[in-house]
């Protein structure tokens, strides 16, 4: 996953990878050279005396060392821009994917989890593209040339490096491989406390409301403790590595002593090979210890990967017509012929063949108890998701075959959850034209019954609004976003729940502004007051996502005792309140 | 930019239908973006070990086992010497005839002018012409240094212990002060800047300063020790060039020092396009069926582009700028070598000094140099650390939300953010919580019958009563359970 993700997205580098390889062979090189040279040094200068050749030898190490800084902060630039481009592409990948996704597949993967593959998971992938092209790169030239080096040094203590390496790699290769389930404990840790913090930021004002303070604190203090535990064990097994790594390392040492002795004595060996050798030894283990701890960093960055890779693969199941049919332009005629929508693998059908027709000019409401499917129908007409059976058609064309803009365009729609952008509430409102006069937010705002709480706002129009819309109430959001869907003029309005959070005057007050305005618009709204519904042409009454009547409200009462339930209980409610 | 920014506008206008000519600006720009704080590295790092403050004992103890490990650490190489003494020593037993005197040899080598081996000769102990090496006492000494390295090693381990402990129990108290800060907030904070940004301070921001924490302390405090160990190893072997190898520490300082405060910059601007990215990502993604519907998608990507442009340029600038460091100072390591081995030699020429202690002091400097160095890479990581820190502080040191907010009607909720905290007053406790629990127990009672029109006036009520609760339990003491 973390393989092919990085290839694909280096190649538009390979250019740069080029040089990056011939500047690391050149620094290590040069690294491999300085020891050598630093015993000639000794061996031919100091030990002698000879001054001229240490100045000479001496000038010369500083040429190689100069080679050796060039190249290595050349290299470790490319590498930083390479691997920030590489973040910078990935990310771009991730969010234009999801923006292209349906409802559908955002929310089987759900908004959270999206935002932090987006980011984190990206970021991870992002270091370790970095560690590898600044560090890990070298560490194979090292170890060839270091063993290279080493045999040329002396050939009968070469087995001394064939026990060393794998006894380290092994050794420090345990201790990470026993990391690894840590550190997927760890990322799913994270994500935990991630998720509840982002709750509680995003719920402050639910939070507050229940007292939920105490409750939050408790579920948050267990994923913390959660997380701190298995923080603790993977530092603990840290702590293991490093002093692993150091008593290989003197062992090491202390055996080349030791054999080397042994060669020494038997005159099969010179001292000076002896002290070399030792001084290749450490470095190919430097290598080793270096790649094994690189490679540390590979299992996280692969489950980021992974994570990535699955979003990107993921396409959208609503796809943009290849060649779109224009929608007729004025008012347009909606009808769901025998619409059908199931989620992948789901047993059970949200909607089941739900036909209706909607004709401009008249209000179709929607009514049915919870989970009868009546948003999911309302997201059919602008194809947050498409049906899986059946057709939804606008204005006589199949809503697949339309360009989605054009759609779009002529959908006017409010979510049962009315989500405000952060920035101004003009800024909102022409969301819904971008062209829209200040004097057309002012009437948009004004049928609404916006108009008076937005004078109100200090700057009116360019009053902010914070991200969610959470700096205004329940029901002034619901206005604003339905004064944002006025401000389209668009020939179907779709008011999901729409009018839940005003008051019953509110409410009538705002219907009754709506009629000239939609006169000849078709108008579809799901709604739960049965005063909403009384004035409704149409009712259109769904039980687990089949239509069990339509009809006008005093057809239902006499034909349909679905319907009358569902009056009923509503009329109880709203007595109590 | 900016010209940058028109061009694209007009894109998505063209794309939408004939191009008006007013719009509203880019709303993110004025809104919620956090200033940019003048940075204050040593208050602020300061701070960050004052976090530490409640686990004194346990880094108290952890420094201690450093100490012993870095000092049995650097008696190795010495100990390690003698063995290689006794090897030399015993290649030149072998060449000296048995019956001659070691006295005898080196006046037989001065004669034949070998003057430098002679004194290398005359200088050597455990001679015993005519013998090879004396494996046994090898074999004594190799034994001795090994159980010396096992044991660092333990200590180290010990250490290592210790310090991810306190770390992680410091980073656990943190995250839960930040969390509980959160509810202590007055509501206009949350509303005052995009929840991703905020939300990074908490996450990723955290994050950082954990894995900063636990990387510089451990390494850092042995590295330290390491280098003030190799020191006094240097100025007990030869003062003078011991000066010439800790002129190496100001020039570090001064490298590390003006790179570090490039780097600071580009590390704050990193975390701080890290949130902005955050932000954008978390706005689209929640209003995704809105920012389809309506046609924002264009928009969006617009503003994601731009924001993901500064921080690919922001988390570039601050990855090289660090990355230069390493090589710099090993460049600056090789500069003191060659200088070393000059000097060394001149006075090894002159007789004052001894070819085995350049060489010793050689191995000693450039043992000092890699952990220079790595206290130079942590100091920067630190940087990082800091970067990331302040912004959390930030959140911890928000003014806290009045402890008795006024009720307030539910249409007035807009007006929150102009006159949150104008209700505060030095009303004295008890009369606060009396206060509070007759306002909270009258709309409370009413809740199960009431409708969707009693929410507004519910969330209010009840909110002063969240108040008091959330100022009792506020003291760490109620709300402490310690880790593992």
């Amino acid at each position: 996953m973390l393989l092919r993700l990085v290839r694909t997205h280096l190649r538009p580098y390979s250019g740069p990878l080029l040089v990056l390889l011939a500047l690391q062979l050149a620094g290590t090189l040069a690294s491999l050279y300085l020891p050598s040279l630093n015993g000639r040094i000794i061996d031919e200068g100091v030990a002698v005396g000879d001054t001229d050749f240490i100045l000479t030898a001496g000038m010369w190490m500083l040429g190689v060392s100069l080679v050796q800084v060039v190249a290595t902060i050349t290299a470790t630039r490319i590498a930083a821009l390479t691997a920030a481009s590489l973040g910078r592409d990935v990310r771009s990948a991730v969010f234009s994917r999801v923006g292209s996704f349906s409802a559908r597949e955002l929310s089987s993967f759900g908004a959270p989890t999206l935002i932090s593959r987006s980011t984190n998971d990206v970021t991870q992938v992002q270091q370790v593209v970095y560690m590898g092209l600044a560090i890990m790169v070298s560490a194979p030239i090292m170890m060839v040339g270091g063993v290279f080096m080493a045999l040329r040094e002396d050939i009968g203590l070469s087995w001394l490096v064939a026990v060393a390496v794998p006894l380290l790699g092994l050794s420090v290769g345990l201790v990470i491989s026993r990391m690894v389930p840590h550190f997927r404990a760890m990322q799913k840790a994270v994500d935990t406390v991630n998720r509840i913090l982002r709750e509680q930021i995003t719920g402050i004002r639910v939070v507050r409301a229940f007292v939920r303070e105490d409750v939050e604190r408790e579920r948050f203090g267990e994923a913390n403790r959660t997380y701190t535990n298995t923080a603790l064990a993977v530092g603990r097994l840290m702590a293991l590595a490093f002093p692993i790594v150091m008593v290989v390392f003197n062992a090491s040492t202390v055996a080349v002593l030791w054999f080397g002795a042994m060669r020494v004595d038997s005159g099969a060996m010179k001292i000076g090979a002896l002290t070399a050798f030792m001084s290749y030894l450490i470095q190919i283990l430097m290598s080793v210890m270096m790649a094994t701890f690189m490679s540390m960093m590979i299992p996280r960055a692969t489950v980021s990967a992974g994570r990535i890779v699955e979003v990107l693969d993921t396409s959208s199941s609503v796809r943009p017509a290849e060649a779109p049919v224009a929608l007729p332009a004025g008012p347009v005629e909606l009808e769901l012929r025998a619409a059908t929508f199931a989620y992948p693998g789901a047993d059970s059908p949200v909607l089941r063949e739900v036909s209706f027709t909607a004709r401009p000019g008249t209000t179709t409401a929607v009514v049915g108890s919870t989970g009868a499917g009546k948003t999911t129908l309302v997201g059919l007409v602008p194809r947050l998701h498409d049906v899986t059976g059946g057709a939804v058609l606008l204005g006589g064309v199949d809503v697949r075959d339309a360009a989605l803009e054009d759609l779009w365009q002529h959908i006017g729609l409010v979510p049962q959850r009315p989500y405000l952008f952060s920035g101004t509430v003009a800024s909102n409102l022409r969301h819904g034209d971008a062209d829209a006069t200040d004097d057309e937010l002012w009437e948009a705002l004004r049928i609404a019954q916006a108009e008076d709480f937005v004078r109100e706002m200090p700057g009116g129009l360019d009053a902010p609004i914070a991200q969610g819309g959470t700096n205004v109430s329940g029901g002034q959001r619901q206005r604003l976003a339905i004064a944002r869907a006025l401000v389209r003029r668009p020939a179907v309005y779709l008011f999901d729940d729409a009018f839940s959070a005003l008051d019953v005057a509110t409410d009538a007050r705002l219907r009754a502004a709506l009629r000239p305005v939609t006169r000849e618009a078709t108008v579809v709204l799901v709604a739960q007051r049965v005063s909403s519904i009384i004035h409704a042409d149409q009712v259109v009454v769904l039980e687990d996502g089949a239509v069990v009547g339509v009809g006008s409200h005093e057809e239902l009462l006499g034909s349909c005792p679905t319907y009358v339930e569902i009056v009923e209980s509503q009329q109880a409610m709203e007595e109590v309140a | 930019m900016s010209e940058l920014k028109s061009a694209e506008e007009k894109a998505a206008e063209e794309r939408r239908g004939p191009a008006g000519a007013r719009r509203g600006g880019p709303p993110h720009a004025q809104l919620g973006m956090p200033t940019e704080k003048s940075q204050d590295f040593v208050p602020s790092a300061k701070r960050v070990l004052g976090l530490l403050r409640p686990e004194r004992v346990v880094v108290g103890g952890s420094l201690v086992l450093a100490l012993s490990s870095v000092v049995l650490n650097a008696i190795g190489p010495k100990i390690l010497g003698r063995a290689t003494d006794l090897i030399f020593a015993g290649v030149f037993s072998r060449q000296i005839p048995a019956g001659v005197t070691q006295e005898g040899a080196v006046a037989a080598l001065r004669a034949r002018g070998q003057g430098t081996v002679a004194d290398v000769l005359a200088a050597m102990d455990h001679v015993v012409p005519g013998q090879g090496i004396d494996f046994g006492a090898v074999g004594r000494v190799l034994l001795v240094v090994l159980g010396i390295y096992v044991v660092a090693a333990g200590l180290q381990l010990l250490q290592g212990r210790m310090l991810t402990t306190a770390v992680n129990r410091t980073v656990f108290r943190l995250r839960r002060d930040v969390e509980d800060k959160l509810n202590r907030l007055p509501l206009p904070y949350f509303d005052s800047q995009p929840r991703g940004e905020l939300l990074s301070r908490v996450t990723n921001d955290i994050d950082n300063v954990a894995q900063s924490l636990q990387q510089t302390l451990s390494q850092l405090v042995t590295s330290l020790l390491t280098v003030v160990a190799m020191i006094a190893m240097m100025l007990y072997i030869s003062p003078l060039l011991a000066v010439i190898a800790l002129v190496t520490i100001p020039v570090t300082m001064v490298v590390t020092g003006a790179i570090g405060k490039r780097s600071q910059g580009h590390f704050v601007q990193q975390w701080k396009s890290t949130g902005q990215v955050n932000s954008v990502v978390e706005e689209t993604f929640t209003g995704h069926e809105l920012v389809k519907v309506f046609g924002r998608q264009a928009e969006a990507d617009r503003e994601f582009a731009e924001r993901n442009d500064a921080l690919h340029h922001a988390s570039f600038r601050a990855q090289f700028i660090s990355g230069i460091i390493m090589p710099t100072l090993m460049f600056i390591g090789n500069l003191n070598y060659v200088a070393i081995a000059v000097v060394g030699g001149f006075r090894v020429a002159s007789g004052s000094m001894s070819l085995g202690d350049v060489q010793a002091f050689i191995q000693y400097s450039r043992q000092f140099t890699q952990p220079l160095t790595q206290v130079a890479s942590m100091a920067n990581l630190m940087q990082s650390g800091v970067a990331s820190a302040e912004r959390v502080f930030e959140v911890l040191d928000a003014p806290s939300r009045s402890p008795t907010p006024a009720p307030r009607h539910a249409s007035s909720t807009l007006a929150a953010g102009s006159r949150s905290r104008t209700s505060r007053s030095p009303t004295p406790r008890s009369s606060r919580s009396s206060s509070t629990s007759t306002s909270s127990s009258s709309p409370a009672r009413r809740w199960p019958s009431s409708g969707r029109p009693g929410r507004a006036r519910r969330r209010w009520s009840t909110s002063s009563c969240a108040s008091t609760s959330s100022t009792a339990d506020g003291s760490p003491s109620t709300a402490r359970t310690s880790a593992s």
